[in-house]
């Protein structure tokens, strides 16, 4: 026997040793020769994993622990399976290590989250046929020419002759599309979920035990449970929100659970089955933890992923040495810019990592290094008058330094302590901007909450991270020309 | 989009996640965000990540800030 199995069995003894004490515990006295015909069933279920390729192999190996107890688990992800690793984000095939990784441990079901659809209309179709687990949503209209695999609901059949009815939800936004860029949900339409969730009720009576496998958010999930007739499903588990619920949550007699992200914990759910078809579950939160016995092979394809040629692969080439935060930053909020088709786009000081770029071949890892804290791009419409109350607000904020422009430059008039007097605003051309006149703009999610400076445009996210605009943008651009000497703020003292 | 932090009404961009509401929630105020950041929950007790997704109308509450 190798190390790990017998790790594994020591591991599930624990485990079943445990779950004995609980169901002694809790076991109703039954007379002798009445035993009730009780069929169980567990749920193991995870959310937004993210792309959380280093939890994976200590997942997969808590995961055969289980499996060693209750051989017939059933293994699902209430959706965001993708984003968050540049291993995952970057591979050639955007998005297929997660999936490959799913396919190893035998996923069963996934809910399609919003962040499904990061891969594009393309990649996301491509990527559910490589999948060997089912995507589930019930409140999507899928386009015709797309070839997406994706159902609406998948009643699952037990080794005990269970029926398990899934359906699932996914949430959207007050643009009625969920969080992500409009291009990659284009010819899509999408439901209200909780509309739609009332006309798969159906599924109820033809099922033993009937599970919502929902990407709405935790709070969004007590809603339904609460429109829902009581008890009228077993239980929903959800994600999207990164809640940790560690303990019974049960709303209108529907438990709710969902075990916060990145492959953190999951969440165990047993089910036991009356002959006269009542449901009986109980839930428990997981840990997988930061370290512990991880599954071997798993590790390996890890480690095959993180070296991806694509994150050491050249994507443009420099002409110049850039030798300063300045023209880093320069180069940075230009691509933000270009990417999103706005007349101006900012970028705060703190967000240039980097102070030198050397002329020649620049690699994905190079954006990341420049550019590694995953900050998302927000889009504002907002006059000269507006942006001017950004610059003042944020320069004090900025440590006196001040904020990278693109389309449009600036003159910071000083006081003779360093404090800012004001700004004023320019054309990249170098005439006075328009004050009145309103701009697409966009920036960075921390400057789009920092600061605080009057301004009517809340704001819209655009889902997609200002480091993966970058490299899309050096890719298109293929040479970068200098930015040597390149002045956009003037300092005046 | 609206979000409530400790009850208090928060007007933030669609698609603003816990961690962006909890920095606009300490701008309103005047304070920057702590450096340790604090344990935030959802209005039934679950703690929530800092990267966790939002829809409108959530509300979040700060256990130690």
């Amino acid at each position: 026997m190798k190390f790990s199995t017998k790790l594994n069995v020591i591991y599930a003894i624990v485990l079943f040793s445990t779950s004995l004490l609980i169901s002694c515990s809790t076991s109703q006295k039954v007379k002798v020769g009445e035993l009730p015909k009780l069929k169980t069933l567990e749920i193991l279920a995870v959310n937004d994993i993210h792309a959380a390729l280093e939890n994976f192999p200590r997942f997969a190996f808590m995961l055969d622990s289980l499996r060693a107890i209750y051989p017939n688990l059933l293994l699902v992800s209430a959706g965001d399976n993708q984003t968050g690793h540049p291993a995952n984000d970057q591979y050639p095939e955007k998005g297929m290590p997660i999936i490959e990784l799913m396919n190893v441990v035998k996923f069963d079901l996934s809910a399609v989250g919003n962040h499904e659809f990061d891969s594009r209309i393309a990649g996301f179709e491509n990527l559910t046929h490589k999948a060997q687990f089912d995507f589930l949503c019930a409140n999507m209209e899928i386009p015709k020419n797309v070839n997406i695999r994706i159902k609406p609901y998948k009643i699952v059949e037990t080794h005990n002759g269970l029926k398990i009815a899934f359906v699932s939800f996914l949430d959207i936004n007050e643009n009625g599309i969920p969080d992500t860029h409009p291009d990659n949900v284009k010819g899509f339409s999408f439901n209200d979920p909780f509309k739609t969730a009332q006309e798969y009720l159906f599924l109820k009576d033809s099922c033993d035990v009937f599970v919502m496998l929902n990407h709405l958010g935790f709070e969004e999930d007590v809603k339904l449970a609460m429109q829902l007739p009581a008890k009228s499903v077993d239980v929903i588990i959800g994600g999207h929100s990164h809640t940790k619920v560690e303990k019974d949550q049960i709303h209108n007699g529907i438990m709710i659970t969902q075990a916060d992200r990145k492959l953190k914990y999951a969440t165990l759910i047993k089910f036991t089955v009356s002959s006269e078809k009542k449901v009986d579950r109980e839930m428990s939160l997981l840990a997988i933890g930061k370290k512990g016995n991880s599954r071997a092979d798993i590790q390996e394809m890890v480690e095959k992923y993180n070296n991806n040629p694509a994150l050491t692969k050249t994507i443009a080439i420099a002409e110049d040495d850039f030798s300063n935060y300045e023209e880093v930053g320069f180069l940075m909020v230009d691509a933000i810019r270009m990417v999103s088709g706005t007349d101006i786009a900012f970028i705060n000081p703190g967000g240039v990592r980097v102070s030198s770029l050397a002329k020649g071949p620049v690699l994905t890892k190079n954006v990341y290094e420049m550019d590694p804290f995953g900050n998302e791009i927000v889009l504002f419409n907002l006059s000269g008058h507006e942006m001017r109350n950004l610059f003042l607000a944020a320069f004090e904020l900025d440590d006196f330094l001040p904020i990278y422009p693109s389309g449009m430059t600036t003159r910071y008039l000083l006081n003779s302590d360093g404090s800012l007097k004001n700004v004023e605003l320019f054309t990249s051309d170098g005439k006075p901007l328009d004050m009145d006149k309103t701009y697409s703009v966009v920036m960075n999610d921390y400057m789009a909450s920092s600061y605080k400076y009057e301004h009517k445009d809340p704001g819209q996210g655009l889902f997609r991270t200002s480091a993966e605009a970058t490299i899309d943008y050096l890719k298109n651009l293929k040479n970068i020309p200098s930015y040597r000497g390149m002045l956009r703020v003037e300092m005046v003292r | 989009m609206q979000i409530f932090v400790n009850d208090k009404e928060i007007s933030i961009h669609n698609g603003a996640k816990v961690l962006d509401v909890l920095r606009a929630y300490y701008t309103q105020l005047d304070k920057t965000l702590p450096k340790k950041l604090p344990i935030i929950t959802d209005a039934y007790g679950n703690s929530i990540a800092f990267d966790g997704e939002l829809s409108k109308g959530s509300h979040l509450y700060i256990l130690n800030g």
